[in-house]
């Protein structure tokens, strides 16, 4: 159920009050880099997807009907953009899938990575390991693992945004964390 | 136990590694989920498994970045609710 009070600022903006229209942007711009960037790993890029989103926000906010929560219906039209970005973009997605065999794991000896806090952690060099990685990534399974982990939508709002199958969402997402995780695995235990 | 009864005794590291993240975290109460966890428990190396998935999702969340420098203004403009000055 969305809060009364972004439902307000959500009919204000609908019906024309340029306020309302901007206060909302304000609110969900973070939200919006934040998520294209995480897609594009790319500032400039992301600015760009972002304006793009919010132009198409205001010219369809009036189908938004607030049967899901706003920010579901937003993720929706960013990710539309950032998968039009991604299609326009001369660089070629390593992994498009990833078939059983390869992501099944069977390792006899798993170093144990790091007790260090996370702010420790992200020095430079990880963040590129962490850049590379994502970016080997099919945007079928990207998308899926940036809405349901990084994000923190539930499994079915995920399925609901990218127009999947719950069962869809959970075999990509599995896939998506094995592989990642083998990227960074590099990194940890050299 | 009936025949379709999971137990930790019948898990083997390989299952526990390929189905821990597509089990844990969605029905923390079922059979199979149980089993993991009290495997988890017991297994260093899949304990290391788990955790090592778990620091690349926290990393993953943690790695976002701030709106650049006037990105602000630059979309409020791009957006119509603030003058283009150099018109």
């Amino acid at each position: 159920m969305i809060e009364t009070k972004e439902l307000e600022l959500i009919d204000k903006a609908k019906s024309g009050d340029r306020k309302a229209l901007s206060d909302l942007v304000s609110k969900y711009e973070k939200t919006v880099f934040s998520f294209a960037f995480k897609v594009c790993r790319d500032k400039y890029k992301a600015e760009n997807t972002m304006q793009e989103t919010f132009m198409s926000v205001i010219k369809s906010l009036h189908q938004f009907d607030g049967n899901s929560k706003f920010s579901t219906w937003l993720y929706r039209i960013v990710v539309n953009h950032c998968l039009m970005m991604a299609r326009s973009s001369s660089k070629t997605e390593l992994i498009q899938s990833i078939d059983d065999e390869e992501f099944e794991i069977n390792e006899p000896m798993v170093t144990h990575w790091t007790d260090m806090p996370m702010n420790k952690l992200l020095n430079d060099e990880l963040k590129k390991i962490m850049d590379e990685a994502i970016q080997k990534l099919g945007a079928e399974y990207r998308m899926v693992f940036l809405l349901r982990d990084v994000e923190g939508l539930s499994t079915q709002e995920t399925a609901q945004t990218l127009g999947l199958s719950v069962p869809a969402v959970k075999s990509r997402l599995h896939r998506a964390r094995f592989f990642l995780r083998n990227e960074l695995k590099h990194y940890f235990e050299k | 136990m009936s025949s379709n009864t999971i137990s930790k005794n019948n898990l083997t590291c390989k299952e526990v590694m390929n189905q821990v993240c597509e089990h844990l975290g969605e029905l923390p109460d079922s059979p199979v989920c149980i089993a993991i966890q009290q495997h988890l428990e017991q297994c260093e190396n899949c304990h290391n498994f788990y955790d090592s998935l778990e620091i690349t999702v926290k990393l993953y969340r943690k790695y976002s970045p701030d709106l650049p420098e006037g990105s602000h203004q630059r979309l409020m403009k791009f957006l119509g609710f603030l003058p283009d000055l150099k018109k």
